[in-house]
């Protein structure tokens, strides 16, 4: 059988992601990271973190990384120029699927699931990609962090903060599993969350010693470990693309897997399938060398969204809900074709499924919108990205002196005195507390703070660089391009385009480049600015020239005078 | 700002009894230029008087000089690319 359709389908796919939707994604990674590392300055938080508000909640939802997925997903909704482009994606891989196995068993296959197959298929490769790429991007830095998201995770404050969405769940478990974290990190994880259950709930148990400490903590753990248990039986799930490759090649492996792999033998520049694909997307995914032959059929890019299909199905709702999507083809999707054709019952269920999906998905989507978890708190009690200290705590501790006294003479540069009173005051009541629990806590959390923010400011003097220094920036609007410019691209700093018919080569300074980058400046708008620039030049160079020449007349005058 | 463009120059030029005219264009410099082509009295006055612009009559006159050239360029800003 000929597969070469499927692995150029497969390659328009993650082409596609790699070069569009890889940039909007690490703009939302960036804008949370930003956040959560503003959140850090802000204090102690132990109020923010006790008592819930608006803020913290707002805060707390920032260090989701199900919500990136979920912003870009409601881009690729809100977008036309990125939904016709999965229409596109889902056309090619549809064209593939047809020849494969013939309409009426396409058909089929799509009345089963309760969609458009091709459509769902391509939305869950995007949803797979943006997870995996959620993942390598946030994985445990170490020990310190893992035992602290084991924590939250762990404690019974995750209950009550809010639940976490299917997607969230099942990003979590992705990164614990990429981490492989050791029994003792495991231990010390839950106990952290049980500890801190109990800090919680020791007015109500009336918890007073270290004693009944000692037993609370077992029994939680006791608990935690049998769930682990449980969760790993019923948490394991069959793979969608080996679901799929066994509908459509009646094949035990994953045959969609295998023709990903071998995407490096699809060469863009003679494969039909991609070129057509290419042509039809709004943000093309290869740039092919073009001559006066073709140049009929060029449209130049000039910003304006000429390009519309005339039917685009409205396939929002089930690009939203992606995640649940997944889930819905695991469980309804026929594993073969006898089975599907003896066993009528799940096929009506199957019918039925979109509409509980979608009416699920209303129904819990203000429940997304306060997601919540201890990664906020964490960052509100000032502990982000202490695994850095964590991994040189030799040299921190080493630095700490010179950190606390320049801290109060003011030597460092980003240990303020007043960005720190909260610890310090922590500290300072924490000694004249008698309620050993509170004093533990004060005392501790407010030198962890302290240690943590100290071995920062030493790390960042000694490698002298600032730490997870981002950027904020102002969203700019993407502007029509201007009809005198045309083919702009940018490649690490340069932007390559044509004005006025004279191809060029623009540097353009460092802000710009990462506004552009993290998405808060569209290419249009930065074209369009670089040309205002132009034509500025091109004016005092102009006036330049005039004065010059008014300069020599005047000049000759004044000799002709002399003579 | 820098300009990757390829040179490209236009010319129109009469018999001297202003009668027959004639187009010769030079591409990248190049000492030896195009064949020159024989155009009408009319044309050579647009041209001269900037009612047709000089990519536009370059590629009335000599298409495979300007495919050569619009390659060139799209290969230029390959390179640059990285692609």
């Amino acid at each position: 059988m000929d597969l070469q359709n499927f692995r150029d389908a497969e390659y328009c796919i993650d082409r596609y992601f790699d070069k569009q939707l890889i940039r909007r994604l690490d703009f939302y990674i960036d804008c949370r990271n930003a956040a959560v590392v503003s959140g850090r300055s802000s204090g102690f938080g132990v109020r923010n973190a006790l008592m819930p508000s608006e803020d913290y909640a707002a805060g707390v939802t920032l260090n989701v990384p199900a919500k990136d997925i979920e912003k870009l997903s409601a881009d690729m909704v809100g977008d036309s120029q990125l939904r016709h482009d999965v229409e596109v994606l889902a056309k090619a891989w549809r064209t593939a699927a047809v020849a494969q196995v013939g309409e009426s068993r396409y058909r089929q296959l799509s009345d089963a699931l309760g969609g458009d197959l091709a459509m769902a298929y391509v939305n869950h490769r995007l949803m797979m990609r943006m997870v995996d790429y959620e993942v390598e991007k946030s994985p445990f830095k170490g020990s310190v962090d893992y035992i602290l998201d084991e924590a939250r995770r762990s404690s019974l404050l995750s209950l009550a903060s809010a639940p976490t969405t299917d997607l969230q769940q099942y990003i979590d478990k992705k990164i614990v599993e990429r981490y492989d974290p050791g029994l003792l990190e495991k231990g010390v994880g839950k106990a952290l969350g049980s500890l801190t259950d109990l800090a919680l709930t020791a007015p109500m148990m009336g918890a007073s010693s270290w004693t009944g400490l000692g037993k609370f903590v077992t029994m939680d753990l006791g608990i935690g470990f049998a769930g682990d248990a449980i969760m790993s039986k019923a948490g394991k799930q069959q793979d969608v693309s080996r679901m799929v490759s066994a509908a459509l090649f009646a094949s035990d492996g994953d045959v969609l897997a295998t023709l990903r792999q071998d995407e490096g033998s699809v060469n863009p520049y003679s494969s039909e399938l991609v070129k057509g694909v290419n042509s039809q997307l709004g943000h093309k995914i290869v740039t092919h060398s073009r001559s006066l032959s073709d140049g009929a059929a060029f449209k130049p890019k000039i910003g304006l969204e000429t390009v519309k299909l005339p039917e685009v199905p409205d396939y929002a709702e089930q690009l939203r809900q992606a995640g649940e999507l997944h889930f819905a083809i695991q469980e309804h999707f026929p594993q073969n074709e006898s089975a599907a054709e003896q066993n009528h019952a799940p096929l009506q269920a199957v019918q039925t499924q979109p509409v509980t999906v979608a009416e699920a998905a209303k129904a819990t989507v203000p429940a997304v919108q306060s997601v919540s978890g201890w990664g906020g708190l964490i960052d509100t009690l000032g502990l982000n990205g202490f695994s850095d200290v964590g991994k040189n705590l030799g040299y921190v501790l080493a630095m700490l002196p010179d950190m606390l006294v320049g801290m109060f003479t003011g030597k460092s540069r980003n240990l303020k005195f007043g960005d720190n009173m909260m610890p310090l005051a922590a500290i300072f009541a924490g000694m004249f507390v008698r309620n050993p629990l509170l004093k533990m806590l004060l005392v501790g959390l407010g030198g962890a703070n302290l240690l943590n923010k100290a071995g920062h400011e030493a790390l960042e003097n000694r490698d002298g660089i600032r730490l997870q220094a981002v950027r904020h920036y102002r969203k700019y609007d993407d502007e029509p391009l201007d009809l005198r410019v045309s083919q702009p691209v940018m490649k690490g700093n340069t932007l390559v385009v044509t004005i006025d018919h004279v191809p060029s080569v623009i540097t353009i300074n460092d802000e710009a480049v990462d506004a552009y980058y993290k998405g808060a400046l569209p290419l249009n708008t930065l074209t369009n600015a670089v040309l205002r620039k132009y034509d500025e030049q091109q004016q005092a160079v102009r006036e330049n020239y005039d004065r010059q020449v008014k300069a020599d007349e005047s000049l000759e005058l004044s000799r002709g005078g002399i003579k | 700002m820098k300009s990757f463009d390829v040179k490209r120059v236009a010319s129109v030029y009469f018999d001297t009894e202003g009668n027959r005219c004639w187009t010769k264009a030079w591409f990248n410099d190049r000492q030896k230029g195009e064949p020159a082509i024989e155009i009408t009295r009319k044309q050579a006055i647009a041209f001269i008087n900037d009612q047709i612009s000089k990519d536009s009559w370059l590629t009335r006159f000599w298409p495979k000089q300007m495919s050569i050239y619009h390659k060139a360029i799209d290969q230029t800003r390959q390179q640059l690319l990285g692609l």
